[in-house]
């Protein structure tokens, strides 16, 4: 039988024990409201070496220290936010702490961007959040990766050609372009001598997408020889190439939409009738073969200062 | 040459700059590369490999080096030396304060006579051309483009980046051309052409950070310059009387004025703004025209709630050309028509919603409005009636090819993508387009867009695509009643081992399409008159139609001793045809009893391939033998056909 002083002291014991596990929770609670604190590189590397030394040998393991002044100590932490708690819980995923790192992957895509806009703002950019890919709901890291990044655009497409990588980027979502570009006339792409970027600006451009604020002005950089102004105008040309090419590739020389004379005929009808009674009257097969190609007599179909009809003889 | 002093030149400069930091320990890695070409030639070479001339010399090289000299960085390095397209690259990063960025590249394109031909009685008729002082398949010309750009920022004002820039491009060589010839309406002759065309733009401006956002501005000055005589006006000036001589020395320049600015801030947590000007005025040097294009956007994103999202943006375009009266086009008789100044508003709106879990939702409209000035004072009335053969008859004033002064579109459209299990998704999407007219006679008043993509995951390293386009556009301008259907769909499937060591893939691509048009041979009939008749040939939904299938295969697999073998294979098939049956019956002269049955015929067969092998010899220093051979045939015209295989063997190092 337990005298009355041991019933006590079991008592004061389940007090006491309650008390420190009273005390041991709180501690715990303020644990969880602890903020987090940097505590460097070398710290992360003790659970992700292979992601350091990727960054290490990566655009922005080389660059931050030069541009930024951010030394490879704090580079971690630059991004994924101060990392005391989430090291503190050593890989316990319920640990509260583990979760306060953060992954830039599982945020939202307009969340994800802002990280990379916080330092990049190049011109470049300057119409992501209004481009259409934002609009979309991709991000900077749909294309680009940090860690293992290729080229001078640290894209996740590797290739030693740097105008066949961003294509290659385009072309997973894009992929029904790439016929065009196996098609008989077709811009150098596959080439590797230019890209989509050519022409397009990923992150948003002036117009849509395209780097300029119309298509003919956008053409007009490499083709200056067809933008004018000539006396002599041929509206369709001066209102939007597409009117005639297929930039993309086309099965037709230069790119046009349909052969000639079909493309001709969709505006205009076939001239040349010739006189009444001519025996040699424009309609013959000969002629057609001979003027089957409007633009043999009609060079300067892209406007001209010598002739209204375009043609420069 | 001229890039690669400078290039070295600033590189050298770049390391002399860095050194005056204090130093850490340089790191840094360069390499080289030997190339040894042999080409095979065979038939005719106008065709293939048009973007490098197929033009091999026996021995190319490139180098690189990447250096971090502490507070810098270096990126150099030149590629193909020694071929007939070079490049070259050259970043610099010092301290933060200084960047340059700049490049060069050549590219050398051939280019061959464009022939033609119809179908008659089953066969294949080329057009004839007689070659006038014409060389041929060797007719190439050289581009070259070059560019730097150069930011500079202050550290006591970190806030502000200036900008420089520089990019021109050389254009010279020959390409061939075909003009009316000249002893007799029915010949075409061919000749060849110089090119000599030269584009620079000189580029200065500033980016600042204002508060959270950025404004920057720019302006450029652009100077082109077409400097290549006219063969032709030599051999034909005179002929035709009424047509002056003094073209044959002509020359024309633009020069440009173009101004940039832009800005982007977030008005609020929730929500982005950016917008932007550009203005520029191009002026005709030669004629005295000028010409103003303003462009102007100005656009939204708000982010509500962290699954909906609305963008919307407005844009803005001028065109407006100043005519110069006093100079006199070279055809003085007819004086220029009045310019077209055209207007263009549009909105693009955009909601986004991805509340349903393994949903994503997005509806869009875009509408537009074009107003075009004076072009119901241009030319385009036809001013006879016209009857033709089939009975149809379009009375004077009734045709007109000219384009609408106004017309208004709108766009809806509606997308779906889909999470499916196992990794799988599916995305579907829907647009539609209407116009209150058309404004060119091929303008769509009535559109149909629609996409289909899906992704399935087979296996863990095995991935399957399947894509779909279809576009279906009306036309409701009368008499040529344009249409318009076109369907592409994309297979594709891909699998890799999963250490990366082998892979192998293929895909099929095919395209149709259809364009429709009422085709009108002439537009003025006497007969209607009562006077004699001529053979006016109305054909009715008369289509070119035309075909595209590619074909392509890829692998890849680490062998035994340290080889890496690679093959990718392309095949493509490219068929259009405009098909007609009215013309049998109708031909005068020495055409009587032909009967055509295509006006537009294309065969073609693309054949390219390429197998490589690579072997790691020792550390740092690598070996690779290659075989790339590329071919066109032309199923109708078989002096088009060529191919050129070209061997490559080469030895890389990297130090």
């Amino acid at each position: 039988m337990r005298s009355r002083t041991g019933r006590e002291g079991m008592r004061g014991l389940g007090t006491a024990a309650l008390a420190g596990a009273l005390a041991f929770c709180l501690a715990g609670a303020a644990r969880a409201v602890d903020e987090p604190t940097y505590v460097g590189a070398s710290t992360c590397i003790a659970c992700h070496s292979d992601k350091a030394e990727q960054f290490k040998q990566s655009m922005h393991g080389k660059r931050l220290p030069v541009v930024k002044g951010i030394d490879f100590e704090k580079s971690c932490e630059t991004c994924h936010g101060p990392g005391s708690l989430h090291a503190a819980a050593a890989g316990d995923r319920s640990n509260p702490g583990f979760a306060t790192i953060i992954d830039p992957l599982k945020l939202p895509p307009a969340e994800q961007s802002k990280f990379c806009l916080n330092c990049h703002k190049q011109q470049e950019v300057m119409y992501w959040n209004i481009g259409p890919h934002a609009a979309n709901g991709l991000s900077c890291l749909t294309c680009h990766s940090v860690h293992q990044g290729h080229g001078p655009r640290n894209l996740k497409v590797e290739n030693s050609n740097e105008y066949l990588a961003e294509t290659e980027t385009c072309l997973k979502c894009h992929k029904t372009k790439k016929l065009g570009m196996n098609l008989p006339s077709h811009h150098p792409v596959m080439e590797g001598k230019m890209s989509c970027a050519s022409c397009h600006n990923p992150h948003g451009g002036e117009s849509g997408n395209i780097r300029a604020g119309s298509v003919p002005e956008l053409c007009g950089k490499c083709h200056a020889e067809k933008l004018g102004p000539f006396a002599y105008e041929h509206p369709p040309v001066t209102e939007n190439c597409l009117n005639c090419h297929d930039p993309h590739g086309s099965i037709n020389d230069r790119m046009l939409k349909q052969a000639l004379p079909f493309l001709c005929l969709q505006c205009h009808k076939f001239p040349h009738t010739g006189t009444v009674n001519n025996a040699n009257a424009y309609t013959s097969s000969a002629l057609l073969l001979q003027r089957g190609r409007c633009v043999n007599c009609h060079r300067e179909i892209h406007g001209s200062d010598r002739h209204m009809r375009f043609i420069p003889h | 040459m001229r890039f690669i002093k400078a290039a070295v030149a600033a590189g050298l400069g770049g390391m002399l700059l860095a050194l005056a930091w204090p130093l850490r320990a340089a790191e840094g890695s360069a390499g080289a590369e030997a190339k040894f070409f042999s080409a095979d030639r065979r038939g005719f070479q106008g065709n293939v490999r048009e973007y490098d001339g197929n033009l091999y010399n026996p021995l190319e090289g490139s180098a690189w080096v990447k250096s971090d000299f502490g507070n810098a960085l270096l990126d150099l390095g030149i590629n193909d030396v020694g071929s007939s397209n070079e490049s070259g690259r050259l970043d610099l990063n010092v301290g933060g304060y200084l960047g340059l960025d700049s490049s060069f590249g050549i590219l050398t394109h051939r280019q061959p006579i464009v022939t033609n031909g119809i179908i008659q009685d089953g066969q294949w008729t080329p057009n004839t051309q007689t070659k006038v002082d014409y060389g041929g398949e060797d007719l190439l010309f050289k581009r070259t483009e070059e560019n730097a750009d150069l930011w500079l920022s202050c550290p006591r004002m970190p806030a502000l980046r200036l900008l420089a820039g520089y990019w021109q491009e050389t254009e010279k060589g020959t390409q061939p051309l075909g003009y009316d010839g000249t002893t007799g309406a029915t010949k075409e002759d061919v000749t060849s052409q110089q090119i000599d065309r030269f584009t620079r733009d000189v580029t200065v401006g500033a980016q600042a950070d204002v508060g959270k956002g950025e404004v920057s501005y720019t302006y450029t000055a652009r100077k082109f310059a077409d400097k290549a005589p006219s063969s032709v006006d030599s051999k034909i000036a005179g002929t035709f009387s009424g047509y002056p001589t003094a073209d044959l020395s002509w020359v024309s320049e633009q020069r440009t004025d173009i101004h940039q600015a832009a800005f982007h801030f977030p008005l609020t947590a929730d929500i982005n703004a950016a917008g932007g000007v550009d203005y520029r005025e191009r002026v005709g040097e030669t004629n005295g025209y000028k010409v103003k294009v303003v462009d102007s956007n100005l656009g939204t994103l708000y982010l509500p709630a962290k699954d909906f999202s609305i963008s919307a943006r407005l844009y803005d375009h001028v065109m407006n050309t100043a005519v110069n009266n006093s100079f006199a086009a070279f055809d003085n008789a007819s004086p220029p028509d009045p310019r077209i100044d055209f207007y263009q508003m549009r909105a693009d709106v955009k909601a986004r919603y991805t509340g349903i879990e393994h949903v994503a939702l997005s509806l869009g409209y875009k509408p537009e409005y074009n107003y075009r000035r004076n072009a119901d004072q241009r030319p385009g009335d036809y001013g006879d009636d016209a009857l033709y053969q089939d009975g149809t008859f379009q009375p004077a004033e009734t045709q007109f090819y000219g384009p609408q002064t106004k017309d208004t579109k709108h766009q809806v459209e509606l997308m779906a993508d889909f999470d499916l299990p196992a990794g799988a998704s599916l995305s579907a999407g829907y647009r539609f387009l209407t116009a209150n007219r058309a404004a060119y006679e091929n303008s769509p008043t009535l559109g149909h867009y629609e996409t289909v993509a899906i992704y399935v995951p087979l296996a863990e390293t095995l991935a399957f695509n399947a894509n779909w386009d279809g576009i279906g556009e009306d036309s409701d301008r009368s008499p040529n009643n344009f249409k318009q259907r076109l369907n592409r769909v994309l297979f594709d499937l891909q699998w890799s081992r999963q250490d990366g060591k082998a892979s192998l893939g293929g895909g099929y691509a095919y395209e149709r399409g259809k364009d429709t048009i009422d085709a009108y041979f002439g537009a003025s009939n006497v007969a209607f008159n009562g006077n004699n008749v001529v053979n006016l040939i109305h054909i009715p939904d008369s289509s070119y139609d035309y075909e595209n299938h590619v074909i392509s295969a890829n692998g890849m697999a680490c062998l035994p001793l340290k080889l890496t073998a690679r093959a990718n294979l392309s095949y493509t098939i490219s068929n259009a045809h405009w098909f007609v049956t009215a013309f049998d019956p109708y031909f005068t002269g020495a055409s009587v009893g032909v009967h055509l049955s295509d006006l537009a015929p294309t065969e073609v067969r693309i054949t390219h391939w390429t197998v490589s092998l690579a072997r790691e010899l020792y550390k740092n220093l690598s070996a690779r033998a290659s075989y790339d051979e590329e071919q066109w045939v032309d199923k109708l015209d078989g002096s088009q056909n060529g191919r050129i295989g070209v061997s490559e063997l080469s030895l890389s190092a990297k130090f």
